[in-house]
């Protein structure tokens, strides 16, 4: 119970940290009250927090994964040995923490006068967060060292935030600045963000059944 | 007794006939020619001189004749601008009427109707602006020659013939610069003249192209105006072409000249200017140096441009953002219970149950960010330049709607002649920059039009249009257009303050100077007004400034910074 507790706070405190950190961004990207003549030469900010934030989500969800599968199987304990509400627990703490950062969202899209799509941007997010907590847990139930596992969490972010750079609809930054610029135009980027939620749905679908088999291995073991 | 009978009802049928028929006939040729603008072309919101002309072949007809263009606009909705003008028409008659009407967006036609007394229109016609209407104010020509539609320095020229000249300056709104080539200005009417001369002082530009021209052209009303003092017209080589130049005493600047004789000459008039060829560059193929100068020059102070005034004013806008500290400060404390509910939930074998907490926690802390004293309103205002008639109507020429932070000062710069209005909308929605706002009533914006012509302050405000405060040249001509009554009204004239009293909303009045009471600085005065005077003295010695209280009756000695006044300053004068 110790143990659990202590893995409880451990959620807590870093849902509190990614909080502060956000909450930090925001407020650095904050405009001024500046005359519309200096404030349009003054280059706007505004776009770093959404991808600061979608940055730092996917690293604390992959702990969140990471965590959940710890090796003392303190979470298979407490929910005997049945997935369902393993999972469930993983997915919920992973929402929690986009949800307490929702008093930003709102205050970045109200003082940014964003449109409604800017919502669907938060969905995304979510999207994101999850497969990246699947792929903390699939990360955590391998046999690999903590320091491997490391280097490959990153590795594998980095990637994933440069290289897609070359195939804008899976990059989230593309996705991010078609859903929050109100000068998109949705309509011609709808193929794009098809594409970008069906492959976060996959990769989605990909780390959970990994993370799934990996459970399963590890169980029998 | 059938006889009679078929008789009587004979007769009643064959006078009904005539009754009808002449009823009928009475109006039957009546024939409306309506022309608008200058050489059939027309611009947006511009004040534009219409000719009406009416044949009427019937009997007297007495009524009146209808302008009106109904017009949508996202802030006033659906309005009909309406312009009329009574008629008496005898009996088989013609008549012609050039009336000042305030056209608005050209997509909208304009109506022109002719009533009879019991409001039945009795001839019609519909004039559609959309393929006539013209981008930019009018570059004007007059010549008995003619002259071209197109010039060297790339100005599009629209020839008209003196009837077409407007008898008041504000039918010229919409003109920037007339040509004068090989015409006689005496054939304008004295009140063409008038307007013509009013016109330039207003900001407009006036070119004469002389040469041998000038033997035309000699005019005692313009002369004293020219910038060159004629003396003769000689025949001068220039650069080997023989070409009759105009000489005499220089009066104005040389703003181009070729092998040491002056051949453009401009002189500054009231805020417009005149130019002088002292050749004929459309008979002598001028160089294009000639027309480069033309379209420089000394700037002319206080010229109209209000879409620079109106891009200006729109840059100046601040547009207010809750503050850094307040939100770091917010999100401090929405993260302090955070942690606390954290300290609280890891205590507690129930986890999920307590969480139920934390969404309460980010509803306060998104109520206490979203506060409307923190996220401050944004206030849209709108601006018109008015042009008044003869008749002393004011029409506002255009407008603007912008956005503006509370008590921030914009500086614009408007010609004398032009009244600055300031009113609040009541609808609200997305407009410029399609940046959302939300409208207070409440809340109204300091403005101060400067530089020296025209000064509105409004210090704060209630809600409700603020009172428009417009004069003219000459002796004081107010009209308060407003549903507020302006108490203690004054003006500040050559050093002198005269007492207005109050002014009654919505109603011109005139003004003799030499009739009116004049106050003193007393130190009875409460400090405020006192310190407003002291303000006004301290204005140009040739400055008027006119200034009123709106407020509460009976209260305005004691200024209280809790309550909210309104004081309009106007500053007017050539």
């Amino acid at each position: 119970m110790k143990r659990l507790v202590a893995v409880d706070s451990l959620f807590f405190s870093w849902s509190q940290s990614f909080l502060f950190l956000s909450g930090l961004v925001l407020v650095a990207v904050l405009p001024g009250s500046l005359p519309i003549r200096a404030a349009a030469t003054t280059p706007s900010m505004a776009a770093f927090f959404p991808y600061f934030t979608s940055v730092l989500l996917c690293i604390y969800a992959t702990n969140f994964g990471q965590v959940h599968g710890d090796p003392q199987r303190l979470w298979r304990l407490q929910y005997s040995k049945r997935l369902g509400p393993y999972l469930i627990s993983l997915v919920l703490r992973v929402s929690l923490l986009l949800a307490l950062t929702l008093p930003l969202w709102v205050v970045f899209f109200e003082l940014f006068h964003l449109r409604w799509t800017a919502w669907l941007s938060l969905v995304y997010l979510w999207l994101q967060a999850q497969v990246w907590g699947g792929f903390g847990l699939w990360l955590s139930l391998t046999p690999y060292a903590d320091i491997t596992q490391f280097k490959i969490k990153y590795v594998l972010l980095i990637a994933y935030f440069g290289l897609t750079l070359f195939t804008p609809p899976f990059n989230p930054f593309f996705t991010l600045q078609v859903l929050l610029d109100p000068n998109s135009e949705i309509g011609a980027s709808a193929v794009h963000l098809l594409l970008g939620l069906t492959g976060a749905l996959g990769c989605m679908a990909l780390t959970g059944f990994a993370a799934v088999r990996q459970w399963r291995k590890v169980d029998a073991l | 007794m059938g006889y009679n009978g078929r008789m009587v009802r004979k007769a009643v049928a064959a006078l009904a006939f005539i009754v009808i028929a002449g009823a009928v006939g009475a109006y039957a040729d009546t024939d409306l020619q309506v022309e608008a603008g200058f050489a059939g072309q027309v611009m947006d919101e511009a004040v534009t001189p219409v000719r009406v002309r009416v044949e009427h072949q019937g009997q007297l007809l007495e009524g009146r004749l209808v302008l009106s263009q109904t017009v949508e606009t996202p802030w006033h909705g659906v309005f009909t601008e309406t312009l009329s003008q009574p008629v008496r028409l005898g009996q088989r008659a013609s008549q012609n009427w050039t009336l000042l009407f305030p056209l608005h967006a050209t997509v909208y036609p304009l109506q022109v109707r002719l009533e009879n007394e019991s409001g039945e229109v009795v001839a019609r016609q519909e004039l559609d602006l959309r393929d006539v209407s013209h981008t930019g104010p009018f570059v004007i020509a007059l010549s008995e020659t003619g002259f071209p539609g197109a010039l060297p320095s790339g100005e599009t020229v629209f020839s008209v013939s003196a009837q077409d000249i407007p008898s008041h300056a504000a039918a010229f709104a919409s003109i920037q610069r007339l040509y004068m080539g090989r015409f006689d200005p005496n054939t304008l009417k004295p009140n063409q003249q008038q307007a013509l001369l009013h016109w330039v002082m207003l900001g407009g530009e006036l070119v004469l192209l002389t040469g041998a021209n000038w033997y035309v052209q000699q005019a005692p009303w313009l002369a004293p105006w020219l910038p060159l003092e004629p003396e003769a017209v000689q025949a001068v080589t220039l650069q080997g072409v023989v070409a009759p130049v105009l000489t005499g005493k220089v009066r104005g600047e040389v703003a181009w000249q070729m092998e040491g004789f002056p051949i453009l000459l401009e002189r500054t008039v009231g805020r417009g200017r005149i130019w002088l060829a002292t050749i004929d560059p459309l008979a002598v193929e001028a160089p294009a140096e000639l027309w480069k100068a033309l379209q420089g020059g000394v700037p002319l102070e206080g010229e109209i441009n209000f879409e620079d005034a109106a891009r200006e004013a729109f840059l100046q806008q601040v547009l207010p953002y809750p503050g850094r500290t307040l939100i770091a400060a917010l999100l401090g404390v929405f993260v302090g219970i955070a942690g606390l509910l954290t300290w609280w939930t890891v205590r507690r074998p129930l986890t999920w149950p307590a969480l139920a907490g934390w969404p309460a926690v980010a509803g306060v802390a998104l109520w206490l960010i979203l506060q409307p004293h923190h996220a401050r309103p944004l206030t849209m205002s709108e601006y018109g330049l008015d042009l008044a008639l003869p008749d002393g109507t004011v029409y506002e020429q255009t407008w603007l709607g912008m956005f503006a932070l509370r008590k921030e000062p914009l500086a614009l710069s408007f010609s004398a002649q032009t009244a600055v209005s300031q009113r609040l909308p009541t609808d609200r929605g997305q407009h410029l920059f399609d940046l959302e706002y939300r409208l207070d009533p409440g809340v109204d914006v300091v403005f101060l039009a400067q530089p020296q012509q025209l000064r509105q302050l409004v210090l704060a405000a209630e809600g409700g249009a603020a009172p428009l405060i417009w004069t003219w040249e000459g002796d004081l001509d107010l009209r308060v257009q407003s549903p507020l009554k302006l108490e203690r009204a004054w003006l500040l004239h050559r050093g002198i303050v005269y007492d207005l009293g109050a002014l009654s909303p919505d109603k011109a009045k005139e003004y003799r100077l030499n009739q009116l009471p004049r106050l003193e600085l007393s130190k009875q005065l409460p400090k405020a007004i006192a310190q407003l005077w002291a303000w006004a003295l301290e204005q140009p010695p040739h400055a008027t400034v006119l200034g009123a209280w709106h407020q509460e009756p009976g209260s305005y000695a004691n200024l209280d910074p809790g309550q909210t006044y309104r004081l309009i300053v106007a500053e007017v004068g050539l």
